[in-house]
């Protein structure tokens, strides 16, 4: 067989026709000399030759591509019956669209998370290497130098560690710039296993040594947006918080590395500067390093972290002070970078799994039903001597046909909803930039599509080939078969589309219940009206305490001056702003505790008038002065909740209290009780925190925090001139309304709820289709027997009760498999729900009435038909 | 249940049969589907009867494998028919299918020979 004669199949079709007229003359002619009529000769040499079309068809036959010659003869047919029934294909390839192109959506952010390489050579090989705090479980932990070059000096498994440090630096230029800068370890970028675009990254010996000189390299968008992309960029000085730097290298385009656990800042770095450690700091036990390290090639992560875990035992055994109640924990790279999103990832992706075996399911009824009403049509190919294999393949080539549309259709919806999903997504949830539609995805949709059209065209298929011919062809024999096994299939269909639409509502019910409880926990202060803005000074420029002191005093006084402005302060570690520092306390009077043993606190430095700007009530004592502001007092101020801890019961007041944050620690005296805030979140519990005015520590950064009489938003060109009034140099950096801070610690959740609703609106939607869908066929299949039974005197009610009754069973079965499956489903969600039990038995009830309304009022719907049958009519159509 | 179509058994076994007649029809000279019907009629002294509708796809098989060719020529009686000649490939097959056939008569006989005595 070849393709030249596929090609040429018409040509040599007509001349093998122009053979067998030529042999059927001559035969003729041969018969008129024999004697005959040429009537008769003529039909003598037909007879003799045989079927001429039959000939034909045998000839065209070996020039044929057989299989796929048939496909294209099921397709095009196919595309007939689907032209023919519109209605049916236009459901079918709806529903079809819809599961699969939110399942091609959703692929295409899991693609882009979890199973594209991420963009560091070494990925693989490359762990986070964190301390584990074992009183409270806090897994990831920043580490100290002292404990990193321990780990760096003793680890028999990693071939390079680093250490990284993420903080913000003012870019000095025309228009300073607060920026997110990372010192890192010089083998930082080799252990990623990445190289700069221009120029070179940090190399060990040579860079980032006490007496070599101060090198940074540069992002690729910081190179573009700062410097012009200037070709010449290397070399050149840099100011980062008033001490130069030499540019030696731009990283490619896209470059990023953030780990945001307990980095200080939450900037994403754009420079990165190298960085060993001073001789004073080699020594320091304080937790401020994030490390990462390259394993040694044949090294598994589990044996990594067994050697670890006995080295960080035998560093405790040394030096039991720092170390006692510390462990070590290492995580995969990817794991690290994704974790958070990966689980709420899988769910979505097996919720919207889902709704595509709903869409099939939905669609197989569909089929079914036509299959039925094409009863006919197949008996009677099947009577011309169709094989049952060859109906099978017809029918399977139409459902195939139908998916593949469907996909492309859904591909494109996929291509929409990316689009939505892009505008509702947190920022930093998922990497938008890295969301696109390729090969991966495309192939996805496709074989999402292929395998549906096999789901859903399995069981007509197989009912198809069942079909007896003789049965349908006969005259009425249809109308009054009832509840045979194909109606049973059916039944079992739309039943499982309730089971799955019931879970996915129960899902989304749980989730927006949680949500509910969760934006109705109040945070402490109130949000609206403030801006905040964070400020930090570069170290060179700011040392004394009372150039710092002044400027916020001086700074504060001008902006309580502009109009807008009903009151004005600033803390040193805002609400839900990211992180605060923690200690431990002293109670004076007390026996007095090792560190391990001691109360943990949170500590806040705040200038007058916090409290009241963002509405923190004062319940007893008093808050800071304003010329408190200038001078260290060791006044306190705490929280409810530290004074319940340390005086349950008692006056805290006047009472004095050590809090080991300073380099000579004295006791400070409390002055006032203030309300408890959640500082990280409104599901987290809150703290016992401690205020001190700001000279107490006279921190290098704070966050303004001001109470505006309009729209916060209106305030920012006014304070950016009052900040540069004071200081041409100094930027104001992260300015957002408190509000826009709330909204963001909850975006996560409200976003997966709003993902989850959406997949269970479109399951009901499907469901509703399917139910309605099957009580309307059951209504069309027996309008004779309803006529009939009418005709006999049956009340209309009750017929229309009858049948209702019978598809409501249905809704019935299936909500009661779905609260079971829910019952075993939901768990997966415990650990997103906020005050929600999985389980809980208000949303329990709610969603399987409101689906059993829905199935009420859709079989009403579809049962309607029936109130204008008329017997007389029906009974005279036969 | 569906009808099944019979078995095309019997037709395989007579293909090669008439695949090989033909051939031989062919030897003698380039000749139109119709004289090669009659040809092989006349020569088995009308034993066998060629079966006209299974004629021509045999020729077409022929054709396909390049064992025959066909071309449009003018007839006796001046009206265009289609003609078939051997082709080289084909000389060689018909050489080898004639022993073959010889083979399968002779190995026929053999067993068929005990049983008459």
């Amino acid at each position: 067989m070849s393709l030249k004669r596929f090609f040429q199949r018409r040509t040599r079709r007509a001349d093998s026709a122009l053979e067998l007229e030529d042999h059927l003359q001559r035969e003729t002619n041969e018969n008129i000399e024999r004697g005959m009529s040429p009537a008769d000769a003529r039909r003598t040499a037909h007879i003799k030759l045989g079927n001429v079309t039959n000939i034909l068809g045998d000839i065209s036959q070996q020039d044929s591509l057989g299989r796929l010659e048939t496909l294209w003869q099921d397709l095009r047919f196919g595309i007939r019956m689907l032209l023919k029934h519109r209605g049916f294909a236009l459901v079918s390839l709806l529903t079809l669209a819809i599961g699969i192109g939110a399942n091609t959506a959703i692929f295409t952010v899991v693609d882009a998370t979890l199973i594209r390489p991420l963009p560091y050579p070494n990925a693989n090989r490359t762990v986070m290497i964190w301390e584990h705090r074992l009183p409270d479980g806090e897994r990831q932990n920043v580490t100290s130098p002292a404990t990193f070059l321990n780990w760096q000096h003793d680890n028999t498994v990693f071939d390079h560690m680093a250490a990284m440090f993420n903080d913000s630096s003012i870019l000095s230029g025309e228009v300073p710039e607060q920026i997110g800068t990372a010192s890192v370890s010089p083998n930082f970028f080799s252990i990623l296993g990445v190289n700069a675009a221009i120029g070179r990254v940090f190399v060990p010996e040579q860079d980032g040594n006490a007496n070599s000189n101060r090198v940074a390299v540069l992002s690729f968008e910081v190179w573009q947006r700062r410097f012009a992309s200037n070709p010449n960029v290397l070399g050149t000085q840099i100011t980062l918080d008033d001490k130069p730097y030499t540019v030696v290298g731009v990283m490619p385009h896209g470059f990023q590395f953030f780990v945001k656990q307990q980095s200080f800042s939450s900037k994403k770095p754009e420079i990165w500067t190298a960085w060993t450690f001073s001789p004073e700091t080699r020594a320091s036990h304080g937790r401020f390093l994030q490390a990462i390290g390259l394993l040694r090639p044949g090294v598994t992560f589990a044996q990594a972290q067994q050697s670890m875990l006995s080295l960080s035992s035998r560093l405790e055994a040394q030096d039991p002070a720092s170390m006692k109640n510390w462990s070590v924990n290492l995580v995969p790279l990817r794991s690290q970078l994704t974790g958070d999103v990966a689980q709420g990832l899988r769910l979505l992706l097996a919720a919207v799994a889902m709704v595509l075996l709903i869409a099939c399911a939905n669609v197989a009824t569909l089929n079914l039903a036509r299959a039925s009403a094409r009863r006919h049509e197949i008996a009677i190919r099947m009577a011309l001597g169709a094989s049952a294999k060859r109906v099978v393949r017809q029918v399977l080539t139409e459902s195939s046909l139908l998916a593949l549309v469907g996909g492309v259709a859904g591909f494109g919806l996929g291509y929409f909803s990316l689009n939505v999903l892009k505008s509702i997504a947190p920022a930093n949830l998922i990497p938008l930039e890295a969301l696109r539609l390729d090969v991966r995805v495309f192939a996805f949709a496709f074989a999402a599509s292929l395998l549906s059209g096999l789901l859903f065209g399995i069981i007509p298929a197989i009912d198809a080939a069942r079909t007896a011919p003789r049965e349908p062809l006969q005259e009425g024999a249809t109308a009054a078969r009832t509840g045979d096994s194909r109606g049973l299939a059916r039944r079992i269909l739309v039943a499982s589309e309730f089971a799955i639409a019931l879970v996915l509502l129960m899902g989304a019910g749980l989730l927006i219940r949680s949500f509910q409880r969760l934006i109705a926990v109040d945070p402490g202060f109130r949000a609206d009206h403030i801006l905040t803005a964070w400020i930090q000074f570069p170290n060179a420029r700011y040392q004394k305490d009372e150039q710092k002191n002044q400027f916020f005093a001086q700074l504060l006084d001008s902006i309580r001056a502009i109009p807008d402005v009903r009151s004005a302060s600033a803390d040193g570690f805002l609400p839900f702003a990211g992180i605060i520092a923690g200690t431990g306390v002293q109670v004076e009077g007390r026996p007095i505790l090792p560190i391990s043993q001691q109360s943990d606190v949170n500590v806040s430095l705040v200038e007058p008038d916090f409290f009241e700007t963002l509405g923190i009530p004062l319940i007893s004592g008093r808050t800071f002065k304003r010329s408190e502001a200038f001078q260290a007092t060791n006044n306190v101020v705490i929280s409810q909740s530290m004074a319940q801890m340390l005086w349950p019961g008692e006056n805290p007041l006047g009472k004095r209290v050590t809090i080991y944050m300073k380099r000579n620690n004295k006791p400070s005296t409390v002055i006032g009780v203030v309300g408890d805030v959640k500082h990280s979140g409104l599901a987290t519990a809150v703290k016992p925190t401690a205020y001190w005015s700001y000279p107490e520590l006279g921190f290098q950064f704070m966050t303004l925090v001001i109470r505006t009489e309009g729209d916060p938003r209106s305030l920012i060109p006014d304070l950016r001139q009052t900040v540069l009034r004071i200081d041409k140099n100094q930027p104001i950096a992260d300015v957002v309304p408190m509000e826009t801070l709330l909204s963001n610690s909850t975006a996560r959740t409200r976003f997966a709820t709003q993902v989850m609703a959406a997949f269970a609106s479109i399951a009901i939607l499907l469901a509703i289709i399917g139910i309605y869908g099957i009580i309307s066929y059951d209504v069309e299949q027996r309008t004779r027997e309803i006529g009939i039974r009418m005709a006999l005197g049956a009340q209309r009610a009750r017929v229309i009760h009858l049948v209702l009754r019978r598809g409501l069973i249905l809704a019935g079965f299936g909500i009661l498999f779905g609260i079971a499956a829910s019952l075993g489903l939901t768990r997966l969600l415990v650990s997103i729900l906020y005050e929600t039990k999985p389980h809980d038995p208000a949303t329990f009830i709610a969603v399987s009435a409101a689906l059993a309304l829905i199935a009420t009022s859709a079989g009403y719907l579809a049962v309607r038909r029936i109130s204008s049958i008329e017997p007389m009519t029906v009974l005279r159509r036969d | 249940m569906p009808k099944r179509a019979a078995p095309p058994l019997e037709a395989d076994l007579l293909q090669g049969t008439l695949d090989l007649l033909i051939l031989q029809t062919l030897l003698l000279g380039p000749a139109h589907g119709h004289t090669i019907a009659h040809v092989i009629e006349h020569r088995s002294d009308e034993v066998l009867q060629v079966e006209h509708g299974s004629l021509y796809p045999a020729l077409h098989r022929l054709q396909n494998r390049g064992w025959i060719s066909s071309g449009w020529g003018p007839s006796e009686n001046n009206r265009k028919a289609r003609f078939y000649r051997l082709t080289a490939v084909g000389r060689k097959q018909l050489t080898r299918q004639t022993s073959r056939w010889d083979e399968l008569v002779r190995a026929v006989n053999r067993v068929l020979k005990p049983v008459r005595e």
